[in-house]
């Protein structure tokens, strides 16, 4: 029916046009609905939180415009508690090194062993106290924290046992996605261990954060993990898996297979 | 810059091109999610969770399509990801679709027919495809030609399930108003 014929028939229909009278009143009545709601500040927060994750986490480059006040810049760094602490005890540390190392040279070169040893000890001293703050973030209450803590492992030439045990107990536990996607990033440079492939794998099948099965499908793909196309095909193979999963599954079987 | 080429910027690896477009839109998107489950907090859990699959799934963005389909179209799944693993909401009630401005404005030229708070109750128990249609069409503007791309049907097909969505519409809000005068009696 062409536009013409409807008017004539609207024309002659009285019930037709009222059908079309209401529901032009319907619609523009549905215009002028008001605004539901507006979202909460906290919404921006958890943005920033999530973009300062992903900027902790790859090498994507830094911000170059606009408002930088949510990256963890070095300035901001200085002013948290905890790593004011850190700051005070490393400069203690230094201090007492420099005055050891400067009466050691006075009284000639048999103290130089000795100096040799104390920097080994106040590198030892540095180390443990790294650890021990991003142990510290990693139990923190707000999510933000804990990614700070996630990324503070990067400053960790060799992450010890504790942190590595840490960072896989976020990996699997933590309620933030944002956290946990971090976490795996983080495992990465210690992808060689046993207990990180398996906690790797774990995540693999957890239906309830697609976000990391596919971050957990890349860890797998890149380890080249034998049980990779096991769990692979299994996911493939399950209807309930989320469509993303699937296809990034299917994509790191090809990988694997090649 | 449009949509598109901050998109593809997110794409190379800008983050910062990503805190452009949630500004552009985390309000739509809460919008759309709000007006369509009608719970403001599991709505911006949801609108949260949306750009972070913008994040991670860029590479899956086609550049020479439209930004704003493609953002709905993540909104939608993860509003459905969520309901498939929660019990079904019960029929949102009036106080969770109580709204923050309640000037009626140009509503009122209905004379006086349609009441506010009827119309959402209405859009709230239609279908989900007929709701989303719906609250995009209108309230987002979204073209039909864009909204067909979003439910993968034809333009032509758009416009007979918009009309159709209008008459549940107007069938539930007649439904309610009959109720809302047994009631009075």
């Amino acid at each position: 029916m062409r536009c013409e014929e409807v008017r004539d028939h609207l024309a002659s229909c009285v019930d037709c046009r009222a059908e079309r009278n209401e529901l032009d009143a319907l619609w523009g009545a549905l215009g002028d609905l008001p605004l539901a709601e507006t979202p909460s500040s906290r919404m921006r927060e958890r943005f920033s939180a999530m973009l300062a994750a992903e900027r902790a986490s790859t090498n994507l480059r830094p911000a170059s415009r606009g408002d930088r006040r949510d990256m963890w810049t070095p300035r901001r760094m200085v002013r948290e508690p905890l790593v004011q602490a850190a700051l005070a005890a490393s400069l203690l540390l230094v201090g007492v090194l420099v005055g050891r190392t400067s009466l050691g040279t006075t009284n000639g070169s048999s103290q130089s062993a000795s100096a040799v040893a104390d920097i080994t000890e106040v590198r030892q001293e540095l180390r443990d106290m790294r650890q021990m703050l991003t142990l510290s973030l990693l139990q923190q209450q707000s999510a933000t924290e804990r990614l700070r803590g996630v990324s503070w492992t990067s400053q960790i030439d060799q992450p010890g046992n504790e942190v590595v045990s840490a960072l896989l107990d976020t990996l699997l536990h933590d309620p933030n996605v944002n956290v946990r996607l971090a976490a795996i990033d983080a495992l990465r440079r210690v992808s060689d261990r046993s207990d990180v492939r398996a906690g790797t794998r774990r995540v693999v099948g957890d239906t309830s954060a697609p976000l990391l099965q596919v971050a957990a499908i890349d860890f797998l793909v890149e380890t080249r993990d034998p049980d990779g196309p096991a769990l692979l095909r299994a996911l493939v193979d399950d209807r309930r898996t989320d469509e993303a999963v699937r296809g990034r599954a299917q994509w790191g079987l090809e990988r694997l297979a090649s | 810059m449009t949509d598109e080429l901050l998109m593809r910027a997110v794409q190379g690896g800008d983050l910062d091109a990503l805190g452009d477009l949630f500004e552009r839109y985390h309000r739509p998107v809460f919008q759309f999610l709000c007006r369509t489950i009608g719970d403001p907090a599991a709505a911006e859990d949801l609108a949260q969770e949306v750009f972070v699959r913008i994040l991670r799934y860029r590479h899956t963005f086609d550049p020479t399509a439209r930004f704003e389909t493609w953002l709905f179209r993540i909104a939608r799944n993860a509003r459905a990801d969520h309901f498939r693993k929660l019990p079904p909401l019960p029929v949102a009630e009036e106080d969770a679709l109580a709204v923050a401005d309640a000037d009626p404005g140009p509503g009122q030229l209905l004379e006086q027919r349609v009441d506010v708070r009827q119309l959402q109750r209405a859009l709230q128990q239609l279908p989900e495809d007929a709701r989303d249609l719906l609250v995009l069409a209108r309230f987002h503007g979204l073209p039909y030609q864009e909204l067909g791309q979003l439910l993968g049907i034809e333009v032509g097909a758009v416009k007979v399930r918009v009309h159709r969505a209008m008459k549940q519409l107007r069938t539930m809000f007649f439904r309610l108003e009959d109720v809302s005068c047994v009631v009075k009696k």
